[in-house]
């Protein structure tokens, strides 16, 4: 549950509100084993309210895990540091952790320390349960076999079309992208042995995946597309939607429709080799053309 | 105790891509499904003692009484219950009549438009996506989630809950498919608390009351966490803003504003 700022009665502490001048930090580190997974924690705030109240035993801290597929919530009461461990069993996909302090008692006039001028002398009457500092959300991916996420294979697939030739079409209605190439292309496409070969790969990443993605993308990142309502709950859309919040390169983008054809190739980022589809298609052809030249200068 | 089948992940793939192709709506219709048995497999980690029969649609609270027959049967942890394979395996083997049924399928649906058709067949017979409102409408996998969201081993029934959730669709709907029903506490406290106030919940009232309630609480759990408080606690916050439920409700009704109550917080 992200908090709603709009609806809030009481003000709370929160990384960007001004709220209240005061800070609320959390650290979070996860390990994935195959029975279960750990989750570990550190929390803390800077306002002086707060702390007092948690050492009276009035607030406390507390971490909600949320896994929507398996509709798992629960919530851990960390203190300020802690390790949680969660059962394989309970979670699977995309995993949701965010961070509160919330009162656990009833408090009269709650007025927090350097609270917003705004706010003039109002106070606040509180209820248990009611939040009074969100440190934000952090997502994770509980997948055993992660790295297959990073796979294209994973989130993508290709099928022929009715028609002998034509263009490539793309579906997204879908747990994996559907490309749809023509019979010929689909029958050569078959043909090609790219399993093993990695420079084979790089290319048909160029010339098939990257469209692909490019095109599923300028949806996704396009926020009044109504498509969007209809897409996220498929599992291409939760992948990406998990690699672009957790990879470094994408910290900096505002993810607007425009940034589409950048992040596929971010996203195609070779990872041993860090180089993008681009510089691998273009290397490929070199390397081809070079080869093909020593032939031709050879048999002179 | 048998290893129990289910659908290779690509063949349900297939399946879809199929129908909204328009090549294997025909095959919805027929008394059984043609399964490609090179395409099944054993789950390594599913088991079954023997394949339960399920109370055809149309008989006294059969969704009811086949959930607790499901549920019983099908010893699943929660991921195992997000299995996708599993149950368009069941809902295209096991229990195909019950689907067909279920699904009014040859009654309402023989002379309709394709995609219409492909459309409606998908929503009964596959999960797709994979996601909790999915997992609630499916013929099959909702029955098994309904229990397990539920059932109380606290209770003398420890199923009287889950009779609660389904004496009612719109609650079923409303809790099942909105983001309050997902936590426990508030899940089985709401079902507690319309099980005590059957008057505030009588028949002409109970759709806009309903509904009133849970914009209500919708707008609390924006600032409250419902998740830390027990199921007295909520009861309690529930009760105290019943005339509010009721001021609303009669807004809701005079204007007929049927708007989703199961709005995301």
């Amino acid at each position: 549950m992200e908090i709603n700022k709009t609806s809030l009665p009481h003000p709370i502490v929160a990384p960007g509100s001004d709220d209240v001048m005061d800070s609320f930090e959390t650290e979070f580190e996860r390990d994935l084993y195959i029975d279960f997974i750990v989750i570990r924690v550190k929390q803390k705030t800077s306002n002086k309210t707060i702390n007092t109240l948690l050492k009276n035993g009035k607030a406390r801290f507390c971490v909600a895990v949320n896994c929507p597929t398996t509709l798992f919530r629960k919530n851990y009461y960390t203190d300020t540091d802690n390790e949680i461990n969660i059962s394989s069993d309970l979670l699977r996909d995309r995993v949701e952790v965010e961070f509160y302090v919330y009162a656990t008692n009833s408090i009269k006039a709650y007025r927090p320390e350097n609270i917003n001028d705004d706010y003039e002398n109002s106070t606040f009457d509180v209820f248990p349960g009611d939040v009074l500092g969100y440190g934000g959300r952090v997502i994770f991916w509980a997948e055993k076999k992660w790295k297959e996420m990073e796979r294209v294979s994973s989130i993508l697939m290709v099928k022929p079309r009715e028609e002998n030739h034509g263009p490539m079409l793309y579906y997204l209605q879908n747990e994996k992208i559907i490309i749809f190439l023509s019979k010929t292309d689909f029958e050569n496409f078959n043909k090609i042995d790219y399993e093993d070969d990695l420079e084979i790969q790089r290319i048909l990443h160029g010339a098939i995946v990257f469209p692909a993605f490019t095109y599923a993308l300028t949806i996704m990142l396009d926020a009044d597309n109504p498509l969007n309502d209809d897409l996220k709950d498929y599992k291409w859309y939760k992948i990406f939607k998990t690699r672009m919040e957790t990879t470094y390169k994408l910290n900096d983008f505002e993810m607007s429709r425009e940034d589409a054809p950048v992040v596929a190739q971010i996203l195609l980022e070779d990872q041993a080799g860090k180089t993008l589809p681009i510089e691998r298609t273009l290397q490929c052809m070199l390397d081809a053309q070079k080869s093909s030249y020593n032939d031709d200068t050879n048999e002179e | 105790m048998k290893n129990q089948y289910i659908f290779k992940q690509k063949y349900v793939e297939d399946l879809i891509v199929d129908l909204y192709e328009g090549r294997s709506i025909n095959k919805y219709f027929k008394d059984k499904f043609q399964v490609d048995e090179e395409k099944i497999i054993l789950s390594r980690d599913i088991c079954i003692e023997e394949t339960p029969k399920l109370i055809m649609p149309g008989e006294d609270q059969y969704e009811l009484k086949n959930s607790l027959i499901i549920f019983e049967a099908y010893k699943l942890n929660p991921v195992q219950a997000t299995d996708v394979r599993l149950w368009t395996q069941l809902s295209h083997v096991e229990y195909w009549k019950y689907v067909q049924e279920r699904s009014k399928l040859i009654k309402n649906y023989s002379n309709k438009d394709e995609s219409e058709v492909a459309e409606h067949i998908i929503r009964h017979w596959f999960i797709n996506p994979l996601s909790p409102k999915n997992l609630l409408r499916h013929d099959i996998s909702k029955l098994w989630w309904s229990a397990y969201r539920t059932v109380d081993e606290t209770r003398t029934d420890k199923y009287e809950l889950t009779k609660a959730l389904f004496s009612y669709q719109d609650l079923y709907r409303v809790l099942a498919e909105g983001t309050l029903g997902r936590i426990d506490n508030f899940l089985r406290a709401f079902l507690e608390f319309w099980l005590e106030n059957e008057k505030f919940f009588e028949s002409q009232e109970r759709k806009w009351r309903t509904r009133a309630l849970f914009r209500i609480m919708n707008r609390i759990g924006g600032y409250k966490l419902f998740s830390v408080l027990n199921k007295k606690e909520i009861k309690k916050i529930i009760g105290d803003n019943k005339e509010s439920i009721k001021r609303l409700a009669m807004t809701m009704k005079t204007k007929d504003i049927d708007s989703d109550p199961s709005d995301d917080v």
